[in-house]
């Protein structure tokens, strides 16, 4: 074996995963966790061997069964709605280039806002089942909409000439060409909307249903009933993940023109060509604030809505400073909001670092990397409905649990993207590198971490709104402090003003986080990666 | 210009005389894919004197790269043996004494102009004078450019980055993979032209991969010719222009005489190969 042999394993991105491999870490962990559920943590509500889930699944079929049916329809609905209003409004920005900003920003208000502060909303506005759906399409809509449009702009710029010379219109250039460059990005963006859209659906069940995955869980975690909490965490890993999978086959199906590599590549990038030129400057900012609180304002006063369950930003306004109780509303909204910041800060940070060390792993270690990648992939799509209850028997209900809740939300994307970048390294330099004797690391150190830096701050970006939404969910269903715990008292004492000022703080912050890692990320393409820019 | 048969080599042979350049020995190679084994390379033998500038032309996919290659330590043959100053690729590799160019720059670009030469020194841990890469960025004509990031360059600057990032650590062997394959004519027509000043005052053993009959002819003291897949040496042709070689050679007739020889020696074996 030469090095170049090495060197080779290491970048042996063109191979079909080793099935094998995979198959045989999976039977590994599904032992190991069969004997440490009977051995060492028998009875200790923690966790329930596979045999013992496997065992529950089948004697209460049918239970599950219309649970599952339940959460799948919601989150279908929710998926074919959000990622349809997606693509609509990602054509409207690549053919009106003018729509770009303000549909940018209402799309990232919807991202930055968390689903679990406006689902009572929602609920008393809309019939449950619509709800749910709405919380459902709300949950992919600026994923999707930012891989199309960078799927969009990613056309051939020689072929959109040649139909122009052609005489094609611009309807010609759309549909002969831009549609069908938009698909593998467009893909990549769909992938991560399945699993999203089962997480919108089940957030809307924890707050109030009859039927579905999020109502089982909450029952089952509520009387510590080991093996049912992991039985729903077992099936929502399922439909999240067979989503995912599903959504990866039928994409690769449709662009056999592409190679798996070029997928994930645009997934990395996760529209860095899209978001941070629009937050670099005070106008663009200006004009997201406008949008969003003009959007709210106008959506108050044309919906017609009942004045108690609807309020404006006026009504926000006054219930945080001039109301005679305003000083206790901002105890507590204000109050809740350091706790989870710090909560979801945590969390993000714990994801970020384990997610780009476990990628130093993989990437020093092929081996380890072609068994265990397909495997994380599919937990990417893990949905908080499944970590959740199982972190909180393990861990107890505490600060580290639901920073490890938080930080696998990061983790595994952050992961995978940069692998997926540090094996993108332009092999030649990897090339020249070893024939300068670079040792592993320097090669490491010195080509691939730098190369997967744009990737970092991708991942960092997407992740923010990721982590705050994560902080508050786990507030809400487990601890009951932070902004969760404002919500819990807004549903409780029917004050619609508390989930209206936690909502909007919640989305400003988000967005305003997301705005400063998007000029952190321009500041790092610029140097790292000038191409991604141009 | 005379034309010799194909050198035949013994593998064997121990103990390298002081003057052996590179010397492939019965190389064959065959790259075991996902499909049927491909047979790249077969009987290519080569020796060259230390110092010398040899070329190697032939159809593309007849396996040039692939010698490279495997003097580089990117690859290894599948029978016979690579050497170059009496010593393995691998054992000239730790050395830090090989120098590569590929026909893509390959730079950093987080980099500027003097940080991915210094690379070079950098990583091979040499101790290199800042003065030799001053000189080399004003020998590849780069000066002024120090602080400059590969985007804002030229495709023809940035090649040359690569050259003298190749070039900065002096050394022994010089693998060179059409290093200018991607440029406009009148660029690499004045890069060859720096790159055999450059060269004449590095004494490096060169091996160039090209597909330009032109610059083959120009730089070397010998032109391999290779045949299309499996890649077999199909003459060696020795250029016997005296040097310092200035622009007008290239206008002279002997210099056509030689590019119009060679040109026949590949489409010989061309012909073969539509058979
Ligand atoms: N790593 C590899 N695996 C399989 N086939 C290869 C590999 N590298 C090169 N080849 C094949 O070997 C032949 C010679 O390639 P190469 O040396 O790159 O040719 P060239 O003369 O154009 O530089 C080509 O047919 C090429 O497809
Ligand atoms: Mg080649």
């Amino acid at each position: 074996m030469t090095i170049a042999g090495e060197a080779d394993a290491g970048r042996g991105f063109s191979r079909l995963p080793e099935r094998a491999e995979t198959v045989a870490i999976l039977v590994a962990v599904l032992v190991g966790w069969e004997v440490l559920a009977r051995t060492l943590l028998a009875g200790s509500f923690a966790l329930a061997a596979p045999t013992q889930v496997a065992a529950q699944l089948a004697q209460n079929w049918p239970l599950y069964a219309t649970n599952v049916q339940v959460t799948l329809w919601t989150a279908l609905k929710g998926f074919a709605i959000g990622n349809a209003v997606a693509v609509v409004a990602a054509v409207l920005i690549v053919q009106w280039p003018a729509l770009e900003r303000p549909v940018f920003s209402a799309a990232l208000a919807i991202y930055s806002l968390p689903i679990i502060a406006l689902a009572p909303i929602l609920m008393v506005l809309l019939d449950r089942p619509d709800a749910m759906v709405a919380l459902s399409a709300l949950a992919v809509i600026f994923t999707t909409m930012v891989a199309a449009v960078l799927g969009l702009r990613s056309a051939d710029p020689a072929a959109l000439e040649v139909v122009h010379v052609l005489g094609g219109s611009g309807r010609d250039k759309l549909i002969r060409v831009r549609l069908q460059s938009a698909l593998p990005s467009l893909f990549a963006g769909l992938k991560i909307a399945a699993p999203a859209s089962v997480l919108g659906a089940t957030v809307g069940e924890f707050m109030g249903a009859e039927r579905g995955l999020g109502v089982l869980i909450t029952g089952a975690l509520a009387s510590l009933e080991t093996t049912r909490v992991w039985s729903v965490a077992v099936l929502a890993t399922a439909l999240s993940g067979g989503g995912y999978v599903l959504v990866g086959w039928i994409g690769a199906w449709l662009t056999p023109w592409v190679h798996g590599l070029e997928i994930s590549q645009a997934a990395t990038r996760g529209g860095a060509g899209a978001g941070p030129g629009l937050l670099r400057t005070g106008a663009t900012i200006a004009i997201s604030l406008v949008v969003v609180f003009g959007g709210w304002a106008l959506f108050i006063r044309l919906a017609g809505l009942n004045a108690f369950f609807a309020k404006g930003p006026g009504d926000v306004w006054a219930f945080l400073f001039t109301e005679p109780d305003a000083a206790a509303n901002r105890a507590l909204v204000f109050g809740g909001l350091l706790v989870t910041l710090g909560n979801a800060g945590l969390g993000f940070v714990a994801g970020m670092a384990g997610g780009t060390l476990a990628a130093i792993v993989f990437v020093l270690r092929p081996s380890v990397e072609r068994g265990v990648m397909p495997i994380a992939i599919t937990l990417r799509s893990i949905p908080i409905l499944a970590t959740t209850p199982l972190v909180i028997l393990l861990l107890g209900r505490t600060l580290a649990a639901t920073t490890v809740i938080v930080a696998i939300l990061s983790f595994f994307p952050t992961m995978i993207n940069m692998v997926t970048a540090m094996r993108l390294t332009r092999r030649q330099i990897v090339e020249v590198l070893h024939v300068m004797n670079a040792s592993r690391l320097t090669i490491l150190w010195r080509a691939e971490l730098p190369s997967a830096l744009p990737a970092l701050m991708a991942s960092a970006r997407i992740a923010v709104p990721a982590s705050i939404l994560g902080a508050v969910i786990i507030e809400w269903l487990v601890t009951g402090v932070g902004m969760g715990n404002a919500i819990l008292a807004g549903v409780y004492n029917a004050d619609y003003a508390v989930l209206w000022a936690v909502a909007a703080i919640l989305t400003l912050i988000a967005m305003a986080t997301y705005g400063l890692v998007s000029v952190a990320e321009r500041a790092v393409l610029r140097r790292y990666a000038p191409e991604q820019l141009a | 210009m005379r034309q010799r048969p194909p050198a035949t080599v013994d593998a064997a042979t121990a103990g390298a005389p002081a003057d052996e350049g590179i010397r492939l020995a019965r190389l064959r190679k065959i790259f075991e894919g996902r499909g049927a084994p491909l047979l790249a390379l077969e009987d290519v033998s080569i020796a060259t004197r230390r110092g010398a500038f040899t070329s190697i032309i032939g159809p593309s996919g007849c396996g040039k790269s692939t010698i490279l290659r495997m003097l580089a330590d990117l690859d290894a043959p599948t029978f016979g043996t690579v050497t170059a100053h009496g010593k393995t690729p691998r054992e000239l590799r730790r050395a830090s004494k090989l120098g590569i160019v590929f026909q893509e720059p390959a730079l950093l670009p987080w980099r500027t102009v003097r940080s991915n030469i210094e690379l070079a020194v950098q990583v091979t841990g040499l101790a290199v004078p800042a003065r030799t890469c001053d000189d080399l960025i004003a020998l590849v004509g780069l000066d002024g450019f120090e602080r400059t990031r590969p985007a804002e360059l030229s495709g023809g600057m940035r090649q040359r980055v690569a050259i003298a990032r190749a070039l900065v650590t002096s050394p022994e062997v010089l693998l060179l993979d059409e290093p200018f394959g991607a440029l406009d004519e009148m660029t690499r027509r004045r890069l060859n032209l720096e790159l055999l000043r450059i060269w004449s005052e590095q004494a490096a053993t060169t091996l160039l991969v090209t597909h330009s009959i032109e610059e083959a002819a120009f730089l070397s003291d010998t032109v391999v010719v290779m045949s299309p897949r499996p890649g077999r040496i199909l003459a060696e042709v020795e250029v016997d222009f005296p040097r310092p070689r200035k622009e007008a050679l290239l206008r002279t007739p002997s210099f056509h005489a030689l590019t119009d020889r060679l040109s026949e020696l590949l489409a010989g074996g061309g012909d073969d190969d539509r058979g």
